[in-house]
């Protein structure tokens, strides 16, 4: 595919949504929509030429999270616009420091063993990074709300859809990892940090029927729970940039 | 006295409190295997209490945790059946049963008792599980269980990655054939397991100079330089399979399984469910 290895796409893709904000902060809404728009066409076709790293075709490098995660972040922002949110543009904001981190990050692929080879890895992954998405969301709009520019509970959405998503993940996750290793949880950095982050956002949502638990200091909850899961998956994508790779 | 310690367990701030323990405990466990990673694996493919016997006492510096954590899920067991108790009751005091609300109503006690379900099956597979690994060479024989007949392996075939792609010399799939008297061929591959006789079949492949400690990660830890990131194992000069690269199969009981995985799923679809209707309930729906 002609994006395959042509990182500059990636570049201007990110330029594009660097665009996109700078016309939501003068205010310009629609236009700032429309190139955010444009900047997703071009970062999917980005995603697509992944694909075809390895010189053919295997759907796990479209999934890795440094590179989705954008791709997430730029679909919700385009949903909460289509919703009339007023304060989509936030979501932007991580939008831009993902498309960075996917710039400087290692472009090649780890190359598969076979049971990685499975729809069950790509639907874990899918899951779980839009649900990181809705998370760092979740937590963009607990800072508006505790900013005085944000009145209604959206994070406490974008928290529980989160967790709904991130519970699939754990389930598609399971089913991959007995198939693929025999067992449907792992002792391991990984299974283990999922499991602590999973427990963390389950507790968030006994928080409303506690005593004392406002809107606002599960604002706070919402904020340093999305921080924790941010230092987890990016301590593990920094782990993972240091393995050999091809292409890219 | 009884019913002091009822409302305590049942406590919704306990919960909380548990699950907040439960999370620390899990960080814990994630920064000691991501530091070790070659040394947790290898309790994978043990039961629980095998391990803890063996390594509590050997090295407690590293497994201290552990014990912490199985206390706090058991706990968090407990208050989430008291809550659930607590919650039906409420309920069931409700006059009105026949409303749509009623049912919606008991989605979240549903939820619960699926949680509880998935605990007990997790329990079951780390305490009543096993995990047994043999070499697989074609011609040679291999005992499932003293009860079972041997099987023998007829055929191992390999499949490479397309010729001309960056992953040419790598083994994308590995079809094993066994011969079985009764049944007669037995196929397994990576990610296609198969049952047999209440077990569970399944492939792996490792480096052959971690092959006999990967047989008996009990007594011989493998490589510490092991990582998670395994697809050099499946690498080979030339398109064929060389003599490092170890077949193994992978021979587990688990009697949590079918519990995990149904309770897994009804409680996805309860979860989803449910927060379809608050959505809609509170966008005026």
């Amino acid at each position: 595919m002609f994006t395959t290895n042509n990182h500059i796409y990636l570049y201007i893709a990110g330029g594009i949504f660097a665009f996109s904000s700078l016309f939501y902060i003068l205010k310009k809404k629609t236009i700032s929509l429309i190139i955010l728009a444009a900047g997703l066409i071009l970062y999917t076709l980005y995603l697509a030429g992944r694909g075809w790293i390895a010189g053919t075709f295997l759907p796990n490098p479209l999934v890795e999270g440094p590179f989705m995660l954008p791709w997430c972040l730029a679909v919700i922002s385009i949903i909460m616009a289509l919703r009339k949110n007023e304060n989509w543009g936030l979501i932007l904001i991580p939008l831009l420091l993902s498309v960075c981190f996917a710039a400087w990050y290692a472009k090649g692929i780890i190359p598969p063993t076979p049971n990685k080879l499975t729809l069950w890895a790509i639907s874990f992954f899918t899951f779980e990074l839009f649900a990181h998405a809705c998370f760092y969301c979740g937590a963009l709009y607990a800072v508006a709300l505790l900013a005085g520019r944000d009145s209604t509970d959206t994070f406490n959405d974008f928290i529980i859809w989160g967790f709904v998503l991130y519970s699939v993940a754990q389930v598609t996750g399971a089913v991959w990892c007995f198939l693929g290793w025999g067992n449907t949880f792992q002792w391991g950095s990984r299974h283990m940090g999922s499991t602590a982050i999973w427990l963390i956002f389950a507790a968030y949502l006994h928080l409303r029927f506690i005593p004392g638990w406002n809107g606002r200091r599960r604002a706070w909850y919402a904020i340093a729970a999305a921080l924790i899961v941010l230092a987890v998956t990016n301590n593990s994508y920094l782990y993972e940039n240091s393995f050999p790779r091809i292409g890219g | 006295m009884i019913n002091k310690l009822w409302n305590l367990l049942g406590d919704i701030r306990v919960s909380f409190w548990l699950l907040m323990a439960g999370a620390a405990l899990f960080f814990t466990g994630m920064l000691y295997s991501s530091f070790d990673y070659s040394y947790f694996k290898a309790m994978n493919e043990l039961r629980i209490q095998d391990w803890l016997a063996r390594q509590l006492t050997s090295r407690p510096e590293a497994n201290w945790w552990l014990p912490l954590l199985l206390i706090i899920l058991t706990l968090l067991g407990i208050n989430t059946v008291i809550c659930t108790i607590n919650r039906l009751r409420e309920l069931a005091s409700d006059t009105n049963k026949k409303d749509y609300r009623f049912i919606l109503s008991l989605l979240p006690s549903i939820v619960h008792i699926l949680f509880i379900a998935v605990m007990i099956g997790h329990a079951v597979t780390i305490i009543m599980g096993s995990w047994t690994r043999m070499p697989l060479t074609e011609g040679a024989e291999v005992v499932i269980d003293s009860s079972l007949p041997p099987l023998t392996v007829t055929r191992i075939r390999d499949t490479y990655f397309p010729e001309g792609s960056r992953l040419a010399k790598r083994i994308m799939q590995t079809e094993v054939t066994l011969a079985d008297r009764d049944r007669g061929e037995i196929h397994v591959s990576y990610l296609e397991s198969v049952r047999y006789h209440g077990f569970r079949l399944h492939l792996d492949m490792v480096k052959q100079k971690q092959g006999l400690a990967h047989l008996y990660r009990h007594v011989q830890i493998a490589d510490k330089n092991e990582t998670c990131n395994r697809s050099e194992t499946f690498r080979s000069k030339e398109r064929k399979r060389e003599p490092a690269q170890m077949i193994q199969l992978l021979v587990i009981s688990d009697p949590g399984l079918p519990v995990i995985l149904t309770g897994f799923t009804l409680i996805l679809v309860t979860m989803t469910w449910y927060f379809i209707e608050i959505l809609r309930k509170r966008n005026g729906g």
